[in-house]
């Protein structure tokens, strides 16, 4: 099993309580990897924590082999890793296109003052949000969009990174049952594509479903980690779950 | 008719400083209240460069913006890094700081006592003297920068700004190192703003350091609001407005000093109703 | 002797600073944001001196009683009209920071336009009638008042954030105002108190400005920015942070003219600031 990414006793500690405890965990490369756990258990905080966007206060943080020492947001380009948010955070004043285009266009700043590369920028854009449903409503607000198409913007600004690790945040929180459906089928056709999932979720159905490897998080800490049918009946698991 | 065209000057003038202003707070969001010391950092240099060194109008118009660029280069990189309120502080403090220099630096600036005599630019013989000439110079300048400012709003940099404006820390996310983005919206802006005070200081052709305080600044805030953040036609009908309404007060017959006042006691009204009633001011396309 | 002399100038200047930072500090870390109509409250409080002594003649100990009692009103009615549905609605602060910018120039512009824009003095000189001779430096009764008052006022309003009722409620809300309401404290009570009585340092601050030097619209302004200084070089989140940065700005301030002259004090507030954002911007004390 290759992982393409480790964390050697990662913590993160906001007043005095470790939301991440010394956490060592390994991502194996190429499949679904669930992340599941009570509330509160710092799932969020990990994927925040991997994605940049707060800084851990000890351990490493190891992308294939190499450890990233202080990661900053915006390098994650350069390593391969993107994310979703739990509580969807799009660009509402700005188009459903553009949504797509920002994460697409030039990043040096001069660069983009004198952007050549525009039309091909477009017909991509165009084309995830035909792949996505979503090209009719290319010009509205990301704001107008119901919450369903929300969830689908971001899964298409996952697309537009085509970065080789995505980390979902409950990109199935609230959904109808079809919406759900073309999530899971998007993530299933990344998979395909040979990219490294990381899903947080709560639904044991989508879990089964979709999950080829769980890690059970509780208070910061690793409680369990294998195969999901086998996790999901042991008992430490289920005394987590049902103690919350 | 003098009148009118004096007028339009002034419009045009400012609304060259509402456009600069608004393409760095409103596409980033970033509140600074540097706005008028990059104008009278332009204003400035047209007028040592005239008074001192008889340099033409027309090379400083090319020369400010280059020194104001620099100067806010650094500016910005130092404070690039703090969170928005601690950013207007500093912003707050530079200008301070500029008017302190230049107030005390009396050999250079003429101190308390400003420089006279700023010249007129002239161009291959023409001198731009009466004031219909004058105003044709100000709208040329002027349409220059709106379409400077439409190209950047049409182009990926102006996207990122909007982004930058809507969730900075998303934005981090998908690769963006936001604050070079910030810096260079900034390094802009003030480079612009430069620009209109080069026109500014050659048309009045006297300047001292109370043309460019924070009621400055706050003024140009008003304006961009007023007319509506991001959007440049919002920028340029705010200062359309704010200039129009104590011109024409005075015209009216209020002295100079109570229209001043007035103005500012509208544009103060204006800045905390717009806040409360409509962030997005009067064409604005984002609510702040 | 000169550093006598200089350091009750130090001394009085620390004071003044002081109770302006804390009178700041009340708003500043309760709604967690710069509110510059402060400075409108000195105006207020500074000008209804002015008015209710100099033009309706009505006694001096009463006038200035009101004249505080106005400026905290005022302050209260900011709040009442404007921050609190700016914060009911959750608008960023930097919705908030503008309001109170408008504020204060519209306050003071409305003042400027009332009584004129000229120099205000609340007593024909004051400062130069009464003199106090201090073991051979001298003081006006303004710079005496500042000293010997000042600090009283700080001690009443570090007891009554200590041990009343009020001071509890106010140190809730600034720690966190939700958990605070839980437990059974008014936000909004809470928060109109907190306005009133900043709003009634300001203008005190004010009055005692108008005695010393008089006033112009201008100087709602003006006094902010050393306000603003003190509060955030001494700590924000810090009752004596306030006067911790005072002292720091009061003796940069007082070297700066020892040493460079009076002409570049206006830059002192400033540069202390900037270095200050640079090696730590919640200032120097912690919460």
């Amino acid at each position: 099993m290759k992982y393409i990414l480790e964390t050697k006793s990662l913590t993160k500690s906001f007043g005095g309580v470790h939301a991440v405890d010394h956490l060592s965990i390994n991502i194996p490369q190429g499949i679904i990897t669930g992340l599941v756990g009570p509330n509160g258990s710092g799932k969020t905080t990990l994927v925040n924590v991997l994605s940049g966007f707060s800084g851990e206060d000890e351990g490493s943080i190891v992308f294939s082999g190499v450890d990233r020492k202080k990661i900053l947001p915006w390098e994650n380009q350069a390593y391969g890793i993107t994310r979703t948010f739990q509580q969807i955070r799009l660009f509402d004043q700005m188009s459903v296109l553009d949504n797509i285009l920002v994460v697409l266009t030039e990043r040096s700043p001069l660069a983009a003052l004198f952007e050549r590369h525009g039309a091909y920028h477009l017909k991509i854009a165009e084309d995830i949000l035909k792949r996505i449903d979503l090209h009719e409503k290319k010009s509205h607000h990301a704001g107008d969009l119901s919450y369903g198409q929300r969830k689908l913007l971001e899964m298409g600004r996952v697309l537009a990174m085509n970065s080789n690790i995505i980390l979902l945040d409950e990109p199935f929180a609230g959904l109808f049952p079809e919406m759900v459906k073309k999530i899971e089928g998007i993530i299933l056709e990344l998979k395909k594509e040979g990219k490294t999932i990381v899903l947080v979720e709560h639904n044991m159905a989508i879990i089964r479903n979709l999950c080829d490897h769980l890690i059970v998080m509780d208070a910061g800490k690793l409680l369990a980690e294998g195969h999901p049918e086998k996790i999901l009946a042991e008992k430490s698991v289920l005394e987590a779950y049902l103690g919350e | 008719m003098e009148y009118i065209f004096h007028i339009f000057i002034l419009i045009f003038i400012y609304g060259i400083l509402a456009i600069a202003q608004n393409l760095v707070m409103g596409s980033t969001g970033l509140l600074t209240l540097g706005g008028a010391a990059f104008y009278g950092i332009g204003a400035y240099t047209a007028a040592i460069l005239a008074t001192k060194f008889g340099v033409n109008i027309f090379a400083s118009l090319a020369l400010a913006p280059i020194l104001a660029g620099i100067i806010a280069c650094v500016v910005g990189v130092s404070f690039a890094r703090f969170r928005d309120d601690y950013f207007m502080l500093a912003t707050l403090g530079f200008l301070m700081i500029f008017h302190t220099v230049v107030r005390n630096w009396e050999e250079l600036t003429g101190g308390a006592y400003g420089i006279a005599g700023i010249s007129k630019p002239e161009l291959f013989n023409f001198t731009f003297q009466t004031p219909a000439s004058f105003l044709l110079l100000a709208l040329a300048i002027f349409l220059l920068t709106l379409g400077i400012s439409y190209r950047i709003s049409r182009s990926s940099f102006g996207r990122v700004l909007n982004a930058i404006r809507e969730d900075e820390d998303a934005l981090k996310i998908f690769g963006y190192k936001t604050s070079s983005y910030k810096l260079l919206a900034f390094t802009l802006g003030a480079s612009l703003s430069a620009c209109a005070g080069v026109l500014f200081a050659s048309y009045i052709t006297f300047i001292d350091s109370n043309f460019f305080t924070i009621n400055e600044s706050l003024l140009l805030w008003s304006m961009i609001i007023l007319g509506g953040i991001g959007r440049n036609r919002g920028a340029v009908v705010g200062a359309f407005i704010l200039i129009i309404v104590p011109e024409f007060l005075r015209f009216v017959g209020f002295p100079t000093e109570f229209a001043g006042l007035l103005r500012q006691f509208i544009y103060g009204s204006l800045l905390v109703l717009l806040m409360l009633f409509r962030p997005n001011g009067i064409l604005g396309k984002y609510k702040l | 002797m000169v550093l006598w002399q200089l350091l009750l100038y130090t001394l009085s200047a620390w004071m003044y600073y002081s109770l302006l930072a804390i009178g700041f500090g009340f708003t500043l870390r309760s709604i967690k944001f710069f509110n510059f109509s402060y400075g409108g409250a000195f105006l207020v409080g500074s000008y209804m001196a002015f008015f209710l002594y100099r033009m309706l003649g009505i006694n001096f100990f009463v006038s200035i009683l009101c004249s505080f009692a106005i400026s905290g009103l005022y302050l209260l009615l900011c709040y009442k009209f404007v921050f609190s549905i700016l914060l009911r609605r959750k608008a960023k602060t930097l919705v908030s920071l503008i309001a109170s910018f408008g504020l204060l120039a519209a306050t003071s512009a409305g003042l400027g336009m009332l009584f004129g824009n000229q120099l205000s003095l609340a007593a024909r000189k004051l400062s130069d009638i009464y003199t106090i001779d201090i073991l051979g430096a001298s003081l006006n009764i303004v710079q005496v008042l500042s000293i010997t008052v000042t600090p009283v006022i700080i001690f009443f309003l570090a007891y009554l954030r200590r041990k009343t009722r009020f001071g509890v409620a106010m140190r809730a809300i600034e720690d966190d105002s939700e958990v605070a309401e839980l437990v059974g404290i008014s936000k909004e009570g809470t928060l109109m108190k907190i306005f009133f009585l900043s709003g009634m340092i300001g203008g005190f601050a004010g009055i005692i400005q108008a005695l010393d030097l008089g006033n112009i619209p201008a100087s709602g302004l003006l006094i902010m920015l050393p306000t603003v200084v003190a509060s955030v070089v001494g700590g924000m989140w810090s009752f004596w942070g306030g006067i911790l940065g005072a002292f720091i700005l009061a003796v940069a301030q007082q070297l700066t003219v020892v040493f460079f002259g009076g002409d570049w004090i206006q830059a002192v507030p400033f540069a202390i600031l900037i270095i200050i954002l640079f090696i730590k911007p919640e200032g120097i004390l912690k919460r």
